[in-house]
């Protein structure tokens, strides 16, 4: 998680009872001093003089000083600013919410394409407003089959003669967004979004880059439009931005032709209705539950949301089944599908309705016997339960931790047959050896290094036993291994056939661990594979086809990050590299493309898939069959339920 | 918690709470925080020329941009008609999703299942690597085409072991070459596309499996999210302690309840304004019986007429005596309110305002079980109060919010005990933080009564099972930790309280639990000091320093306790280790100085002092302490630059004037002596000294003198004999003697 306004200045060293105390002593100590030491000399050797030595004053009890944090606090505080649009030295943030708010009211205009010729545009343009056109005079198809067509405006190819028409005024306008809108003009129903992503003062006026986003469902499919466009506004009115200019700097459009509108459409009622469990306990966000349960600790992870999910057969009837994790209270729950699709909620007679804090599950053979075993983690450790004749799961051992393990993952690391499981962990242990609560911040916002330290678990199950054994530090896993981990995949990157591992941080940079032999090194720099960001979720794919597995990181995409940290008086005094680390914070998801020499190249921002959002899970896919991987990003932090409470 | 033996991480700690408050707040007073957001979905334009790498975003063609707080992703093809559906979770409503691939007509598949030998590469032949070589051999390059089979990737996902591939116009499938994760690589023939084919380690060809016909039972709908209720119970894992719980009766007298109860008991917040209310109490006047038989007394609390409310306490009486009521009534006080307000905010993440009726049902020991926000179930409380002796494992099943199971495991029990301790550590805590330092200790009392019993069912339990023996110890570690920190947790209290002896013996369990703890060793080491037990408290210090050498305070401590001792070598020695551990301490350097000049070594105190004032040009000690050297040296500028910096700095400090004083009136260079300055000063020290001390008077006397008030300066300086009884000085009769002579006493020159 990476969220700006979790951040909190750190608080000035406050004296605690336990400070005044000791402060108490010192002075009683001092006075003790003061008797015994005798005064420097300031008569003859003989006779000493009456000066008293100092009293040694109070000083503050140095030891909570933190020479460790660096530059954290700075940018802590930056961070803090960012949140408050007001704050001195950030009128732009102030600035972005005028102008979304106009932008807002175009939105609203846009929706009702038939009428922009009889739109007003009073209070939204200055007198001498001027644009280009909005729409391109051509665009080359990327795609195009009987369903999807997708096709983008090539801007380098000749951009004068593509946008070169010139609108003017309110009817120029009026005109520019006509034609931008006239594919919609039969559209069901019309959805716009816009989102400010750069801000520039130029003098009086301000400039501005923003995406506009519109999306048109129509009987036989959906249209949607991405474009960019650069604005000048007039900023002498504060409260209300005028738009000054507007120039098309980007189009991509998409239709489809489907009838069900969408590619995809939501099956799940027909699926699990049958299931009581389906409407008491899914049809219901976790804030309702959480207002229900009572709050074990004071970690965040327990109010994330670890809905992890894992598919596999586990009654060997030739169809996936479908394990649900639930937080604290609730039952996890297991789904066995059936033959006519429906999925039949079976927790309870399969023994594993466990209502611990879950996060993450595996279905695999962990003991080889040709069945789908499960280990689910959870806050407490991992279980592991064995299949019983493709009937139930019988707990078999607990690996314990007290980690916040987040995301598994099998691989057979040492090749010796059987699988191993490499678990995140994000924040470390509540309390540390000493028994002191741990803080569970990380001390430095783009480098956090004081998380919970992941642990790959080597399979030593026996005829006898299923043991575990922790073997992180002796493979070399141990390095760098203190970050807010939240997922992990492993791959065979460098096609030397062992698997080697990635692992997505929170604050900071991943990891990449290179296996050589059941030996692991981070490469992750030398590698170019850092990606010092916010990552939540890991996934592998040959997206261009070469052969070798590139990686999709998912971040955290900012808007106000972007707005804000491209700004030349962002923090001034930053070195370049603390600089461009928070850049990145906010750069959105990741793509890095296999070299195919052991390194990486960051190729998000040519690949167009920066724009993420708050991002989870993300997952290579070939959805339509075409052999290329695209791509699904689950994404949204929280979303409240302010209407209902308990 | 106010408990923070490790220091170092005192201000980490700090923020983390408040940015937990903001964070809890945020969520708790229900707002969204990059809520909303759609998910993504970018399509992958293959080798389109237009294209050049970059994809495009079909999220809203996709169908798949639902604005949910999605978390996981799981592919499969779950209709199995060849395309991928997604499996996708969500933290809000609905939870779950299914999303059918609905392209009519895409491109070619085929479908695989791996299956390893079991014995060089594990049965699910997780990290095989499948290279599906399509179309016919030679007809110019195509991309290779290739999957790995993982297990674990996304976010809290995995995805289906089938490995799917988009064939594109390729109907054929040449071969598919496997490399098992051990290396070896084998090729497949027989691998039909668009269908799924199973390939078996060994076998070099494929097994095609028939289509199954499935009546499939899907339909596309939207899902019917459930209205969030008004109301629910909050059932607590760990029953909690209650602060006092105040009241007032019906003639507005103040009152406490009772820290021990008779039984269980039912606390009712109510209106007579309120509906709701007069159902609930009607109903619970009705279930007398039934409620005397389960042994749980009622209080009904009306809370008309408190703070802005606007009913009639007289009202809510009437009420009452009309229904009635076969129980105790009182009335509630703000004060109660508040303190309901703020349980229930600790123990729910999502901090909402109480309605009314609201409920609290409190255990014989007074401790908060359940509570009821809104109308409450008279068959739900009965249940509850059968719950109220159960074990921690029992208390987690019945706290659950829908029925299900706790891990049933020989581990389970540590890990709910640990989360119990926590727990009460958590509310330990919020009783220090109030200064209710009893209750906290009860807290303590039952964490530590919790695992004496484990200790028990541990060691038996380990001894039985050889086969959990890592995990066994690793919760020994535990249970080790909770234990030592919970007797260390209640000897802080005790030590707070001033129960010295007490707090002794709760730092030694805890030491003997936990003998390798520093800290412990140190806090021992201040609690003998207390008792003027120098020798065992510098033993403990010992230990502290042992156990880690990096222990800054330890040394400084038994520094102290050295110099006490007159071992002034050692105390140097520890003051040596001090200053190589905190370098940029200025104390440090000051308590040097002051240490050397005792060995009369004057040039290495007067560089400390320097040093010290390097690190920190404030620092007063020092300025003294370098402004009397600089005086002896007869660099008086530079002294008296020193002293009115310090007097600047600190003008309470006795020994900057003092000493500055001394050397304005017995200095050997007349342009720096002063008498009058000299006796403001000096007046000024003893002042602050309170008059009695012998060597600000001693100044004073010589002030005067320098004065030319002898008759002063000898009433001063023979009162500043009268003060010198146990360590009789000379030089205070000698200047005696001077200034009956009418002579003054001066530095001797250089």
């Amino acid at each position: 998680m990476n969220h700006r306004n979790r951040i909190t200045s750190p608080q000035a060293h406050t004296l605690t009872n336990r400070h005044r105390r000791r402060l108490g002593k010192c002075l009683l100590w001092t006075l003790g001093i003061s008797v015994l030491l005798l005064p420097p000399g300031c008569s003859d050797p003989r006779s000493s003089a009456p000066p008293q030595a100092a009293t040694l004053v109070r000083s503050d009890d140095d030891t909570g000083s933190q020479s460790s944090i660096g530059d954290s606090r700075q940018i802590v505080e930056q961070l803090k600013k960012l949140d408050d649009p007001s704050q001195d030295g950030w009128n732009t943030e102030l600035f972005n919410n005028h102008a979304g708010k106009q932008l807002a009211k175009l939105g609203e205009i846009l929706k009702q394409p038939k009428q922009i010729g009889a739109a007003d545009f009073k209070g939204l343009l200055t007198s001498d407003f001027h644009c280009s056109a909005l729409v391109p005079e051509s665009m080359e198809t990327l795609f195009d089959d009987e369903t999807l067509q997708a096709a983008r405006w090539n801007k380098e190819a000749d951009p004068a003669k593509q946008v070169e028409k010139r609108f003017t005024g309110a009817s120029g306008f009026g005109d520019a967004l006509s034609d931008l809108m006239k594919p919609f003009l039969t559209a069901k129903k019309l959805r716009t979004k816009f989102k400010i992503f750069r801000v520039e003062p130029e003098g009086k006026n301000v400039v501005t880059r923003q995406y506009a986003e519109i999306a048109g469902f129509f009987d036989d499919g959906t249209l949607e439009l991405h474009t960019d466009w650069l604005a000048e506004w007039d900023n002498r009115n504060p409260d209300a931005p005028l738009l000054l200019s507007l120039t098309l700097m980007g189009m991509e459009q998409a239709r489809t032709h489907i009838p069900s509108g969408a590619l995809f459409a939501d099956c799940t009622e027909s699926i699990l209705k049958e299931n009581p469990s389906y409407r008491d306990q899914f049809l219901r966000g976790y804030m309702y539950w959480l207002s229900a349960s009572q709050q074990m600790r004071y970690l965040i992870t327990d109010n994330l949301g670890t809905p992890g999910i894992a598919l596999g057969d586990v009654n060997g009837d030739g169809l996936d089944d479908l394990y649900v994790c639930q937080e604290q209270g609730l039952p996890n729950r297991l789904f066995l599908h059936k033959q006519d699709g429906t999925a039949e909620d079976v927790s309870e007679s399969w023994g594993v309705n466990w209502l611990e804090d879950s996060r993450s599950a595996l279905l695999v053979d962990i003991d080889n016997d040709g069945d789908q075993d499960l280990l689910v983690a959870f806050h407490g450790g991992i279980v592991v339960a064995s299949n019983e004749n493709g009937e139930r799961f019988e707990i078999r051992t607990i690996i314990p931790s007290s980690k916040h393990l987040m995301s598994l993952a099998a691989a057979d690391y040492d090749n010796d047959g059987d699988l191993d499981i490499y678990a995140t962990a994000f924040l470390t242990q509540w309390r540390g050896e000493t028994g002191a609560p741990i803080p569970q911040q990380p001390r430095v916002y783009h480098d956090g290094s004081n998380g919970g330290k992941n642990a790959l678990l080597r399979n030593d199950i026996g005829k006898d036993a299923w043991q575990f054994t922790d073997v992180t530090d002796e493979v070399g896993l141990d390095k760098n291994n203190s970050r807010f981990s939240f997922a992990v995949a492993w791959e065979d990157y460098d096609n030397d056939g062992d698997q080697d591992l990635y692992v997505a941080n929170d604050f900071g940079r991943d990891n990449l661990y290179r296996n050589n032999k059941g030996h692991f090194v981070d490469v992750s720099n030398e590698a170019g594979a850092e990606d010092a960001a916010s990552g939540m979720g890991i996934t592998w794919g040959d997206y261009d086809r070469d052969g070798w597995f590139d990686i999709h990181v998912s971040n955290m995409w900012s808007s106000a990050g972007g707005r804000i940290a491209f700004q030349p008086q962002f923090m001034p005094d930053a070195n370049r590299k603390v600089k461009k680390r928070m850049q990145s914070m906010a750069r959105g998801n990741t793509l890095l493309k296999n070299k195919r020499d052991g390194g990486f190249n960051k190729t998000s921002a040519d690949s167009g898939i920066e724009f993420g959002r708050w991002a989870w899970a993300s997952m290579f896919a070939d959805i339509n069959n075409d052999g290329w991987d695209d791509l699904i990003v689950a994404n949204g932090f929280l979303t409240g339920d302010q209407s209902g409470d308990l | 918690m106010s408990l923070s033996l490790d220091h170092e991480d005192a201000t980490p700690e700090v923020r983390q709470k408040e940015r937990f408050a903001a964070f809890a707040k945020m969520f708790g007073e229900g707002r969204s925080f990059s809520g909303h957001e759609r998910n993504c979905c970018y399509l992958n334009p293959g080798n389109s020329p237009a294209a050049n790498g970059r994809f495009a975003n079909i999220s809203a063609a996709s169908g798949l941009d639902y604005p949910d707080d999605a978390r996981a992703i799981a592919l499969l093809d779950w209709d199995q008609d060849g395309d991928l559906d997604v499996w996708a979770s969500n933290r809000n409503a609905p939870r779950l999703r299914l999303l059918r691939n609905e392209i009519p007509r895409s491109g070619n598949f085929v479908s695989l299942r791996l299956v390893g030998n079991g014995s060089t590469t594990n049965r699910d032949a997780i990290g095989a690597r499948v290279e599906i070589i399509s179309g016919t051999a030679g007809s110019g390059e195509s991309s290779p085409n290739i999957a790995t089979l993982r297990a674990g990737e996304g976010f809290l996902s995995q995805n289906s072991k089938w490995l799917h591939f988009g064939l594109g116009d390729h109907q054929q499938i040449d071969r598919v070459i496997v490399s098992w994760p051990g290396g070896e690589k084998e090729t497949f023939t027989g691998v039909v596309a668009n269908r799924r084919n199973r390939l078996t380690q060994g076998a070099g060809a494929a097994t095609t499996i028939e289509p199954m016909n499935r009546e499939l039972r899907l339909t596309a709908d939207s899902q019917n999210v459930l209205e969030p209720s008004s109301s629910g119970t909050l059932r607590l894992v760990t029953p909690v302690a209650m602060p006092p719980i105040p009241y007032a009766n019906w003639n507005g007298t103040l009152r406490q309840l009772d820290s021990k109860l008779d039984r269980p008991t039912l606390l009712v917040l109510w209106a007579s304004w309120c509906q709701p209310c007069l159902k609930e109490l009607q109903e619970l006047a009705n279930a007398k019986d039934r409620l005397a038989r389960a042994g749980v007394d009622v209080i009904a609390l009306a809370v008309d007429g408190i703070g802005t409310d606007k009913g009639d306490p007289n009202d809510a009486r009437k009420i009452l005596s009309k229904l009635k009521f076969p129980f105790r009534s009182e009335r509630a006080t703000e004060h109660l309110l508040e303190g309901l307000q703020k349980m229930h905010d600790r123990q729910a993440a999502v901090k909402r305002p109480l309605p009314l009726p609201a409920s609290i049902l409190l255990n014989r020991d007074r401790e908060l079980t359940s509570i009821y926000k809104g109308p409450l179930q008279i068959d739900s409380l009965l249940a509850d109060i059968e719950h109220l002796e159960d074990t921690p494992a029992e208390r987690l099943a019945h706290a659950s919010a829908l029925p299900g199971r706790v891990i049933n495991h020989d581990t389970s029990e540590t890990i709910l005990a640990i989360a119990e301790s926590e727990q009460r550590f958590k509310t330990a805590g919020m009783f220090e933080k109030n200064k209710f330092w009893d209750q906290a200790i009860v807290q303590y009392d039952q964490i530590i009564e919790l695992w004496m019993d484990e200790v028990d069912h541990q060691s038996s339990g380990i001894r039985g099972k050889g086969n959990h023996t890592a995990s066994a110890v690793g919760h020994l570690q535990k249970r080790d930790q909770i234990q030592s920190l919970a007797y260390a947790s209640r000897g802080q209290i005790n030590q707070r309280k001033g129960n010295t002896s007490s707090a002794i013996e709760d730092f030694e369990a805890a030491v003997r639990i936990k003998p390798d703890n520093a800290q412990l060793y140190f806090a021992l080491g201040n609690l003998n000091e207390r008792l003027n037990r120098r020798q065992e408290a510098i033993e403990h210090f010992d230990n502290a320093i042992q156990y880690d050498p990096h222990y800054a305070e330890a040394y400084r401590k038994r520094a102290r306790l050295y110099q006490i001792q007159g071992k002034h070598d050692a105390a140097a020695d520890d003051l040596k280790q001090l200053a190589i551990l905190r370098p940029d301490n200025p104390r440090i350097y000051s308590q040097r100085g002051q240490l050397l000049l005792l060995a009369g070594e004057t040039d290495e105190a007067l560089k400390c002092f320097s040093k010290a004032l390097e690190i920190d040009p404030q620092n007063v000690d020092s300025l003294v302490n370098r402004g009397s050297l600089l005086a002896a040296e007869g660099k008086y500028e530079q002294a008296a630059n020193d002293f009115s910096n310090a007097i600047k700095l600190n003008p309470d400090s006795s020994a900057a004037y003092n000493n500055f004083a001394w050397m304005l009136a017995t200095c050997n260079d007349p342009d720096y002596r002063d008498g009058k300055r000299a006796t403001i000063y000096a007046t000024k020290a003893c002042k602050l000294m309170d008059w009695k001390s012998r060597d600000t008077l001693d100044t004073l006397a010589a002030a005067a003198a320098e004065s030319d008030d002898f008759q002063s300066a000898i009433k001063w300086q023979k009162q500043a004999i009268s003060l010198d009884s146990d360590n009789p000085n000379d030089s205070l009769r000698r200047r005696l003697e001077l200034y009956q002579t009418g002579n003054k006493y001066r530095m001797n020159s250089k």
